[in-house]
């Protein structure tokens, strides 16, 4: 069976078409299925993976075949080394921030954005977790570097 | 910035007020002083801006509009290096639980094939629209990167490579009825929020929306923000010609 291997070395339409799709390998069939499953075989002795591992097939909210197509095909058309998939834009928005905030962290935010970002770094980080905030007009750099 | 700073966020362009930021411009602030920066590209979408080739760490992607297109699927995405992205997979997803199902991911693959087409009649029926309501007399403002009264819209020509998407900003020189009046005579456009769908969509925010102090002058009347999208733009024009014969004004 051929691989496609879509890679960034093809132009942006190409990628869009063909990018994180290949032959299902089970049935030939030229579109990857979609696996509803919530959980994936374990190996033999299963007693020293990792539960909470994003890197093997385990169980979906650990990381699903589609998400993973999904993710390859976002991948390639920003050019960039990774991506993850999430159930929302404010998932990714409130991932972000809880993954790289912690008290005592201070951001520089745009006065101009989506409502749930102004709500979590103008509100709700600061108040939960003590994270301090600074409201700018971004589209002056100057003002982002005060 | 401050020694503490550690993450700079921007969307651009932003919602509601389509403005734009310099993102290799705060990328070198950013790092210069040991911090991230999270660009958010939903009103983008990578066919006409990819911040990480112009030096964010973090790209944030609402999948739910331009991406899926078809206003049927939610989903979001971060994308920067692996050491990064591994980190948010770890905790956002499995720990935090915002994991996309597996439906939902492959309805936004099928969408996101499309994308490139459909990124190109935005760019070009929003750009006519703008154009044309800065036409009108009942126009007391329009927002839009792609024009050249924009404030920014020379760095948007400079990030945004194949167009200015699809979402523009206006107001009408009437008061808070009026804006409303304006909506319920659309039968095209579609009274509704969020952006990115094959239907144009139209909201209106308020002189009392709890933000406006944060907008510019032009903003603080009420204004529409609108998301073009891929019905005929001389359609769209007539139906906004049609509402401002039939609404009811001050
Ligand atoms: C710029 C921007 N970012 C993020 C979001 C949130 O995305 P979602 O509705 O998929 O959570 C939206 C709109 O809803 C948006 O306009």
């Amino acid at each position: 069976m051929s691989k496609k291997n879509i890679d960034g070395n093809f132009r942006f339409l190409t990628r869009a078409v063909h990018g994180g799709n290949e032959v299902d390998a089970e049935t030939g069939a030229i579109r990857r299925p979609i696996t509803m499953a919530n959980s994936y075989e374990l190996p033999y002795d299963p007693s020293d993976l990792n539960w909470s591992s994003a890197d093997g097939q385990i169980y979906t909210r650990n990381g699903g075949a589609n998400q993973r197509y999904l993710q390859e095909k976002l991948a390639l058309l920003h050019n960039a080394p990774d991506c993850v998939a999430l159930s929302s834009g404010v998932a990714a928005l409130s991932g972000v921030f809880f993954t790289f905030l912690k008290s005592g962290d201070h951001v520089v935010m745009s006065n101009s954005t989506y409502i749930a970002a102004y709500r979590l770094i103008n509100e709700l980080f600061p108040d939960k977790f003590g994270v301090e905030k600074t409201l700018v007009d971004s589209s002056d750099p100057d003002s982002v570097r005060l | 910035m401050k020694t503490n700073t550690r993450l700079i966020h921007v969307e651009t362009p932003s919602n509601p007020t389509v403005k734009i930021s310099d993102i290799a411009a705060i990328s070198e602030i950013a790092h210069a002083n040991g911090a991230l920066l999270s660009v958010d590209n939903t009103f983008a979408s990578p066919y006409n801006q990819r911040p990480y080739e112009l030096g964010a760490d973090l790209t944030i992607e609402s999948l739910t509009k331009y991406i899926n297109g078809h206003g049927d699927a939610m989903g979001g995405a971060a994308l920067g290096k692996k050491e990064l992205i591994d980190q948010i997979r770890s905790q956002a997803m499995v720990n935090l639980g915002g994991a996309i199902s597996p439906f939902n991911a492959w309805l936004i693959m099928r969408g996101a094939v499309t994308l490139p087409l459909r990124m190109r009649q935005h760019n070009e029926s929003a750009q006519k629209v703008a154009a044309f309501l800065q036409t009108l007399p009942q126009v007391r403002f329009v927002a839009y990167p792609g024009l050249y009264g924009h404030k920014n819209h020379e760095t948007a020509q400079r990030q945004m490579q194949n167009g200015f998407g699809g979402v523009l900003a206006f107001g009408l020189n009437t008061d808070h009825d009026g804006h409303n009046s304006f909506v319920s005579k659309l039968r095209v456009i579609t009274n509704a929020v969020s952006l990115g769908h094959d239907e144009s969509l139209i909201v209106f925010l308020g002189e009392n929306d709890e933000r406006q102090y944060l907008y510019g002058d032009e903003f603080r009347g009420g204004f529409f923000r609108v998301s073009i999208g891929l019905e005929d733009a001389e359609d769209l024009i007539s139906d906004i010609k049609n509402a401002l014969l039939a609404y009811k004004t001050v």
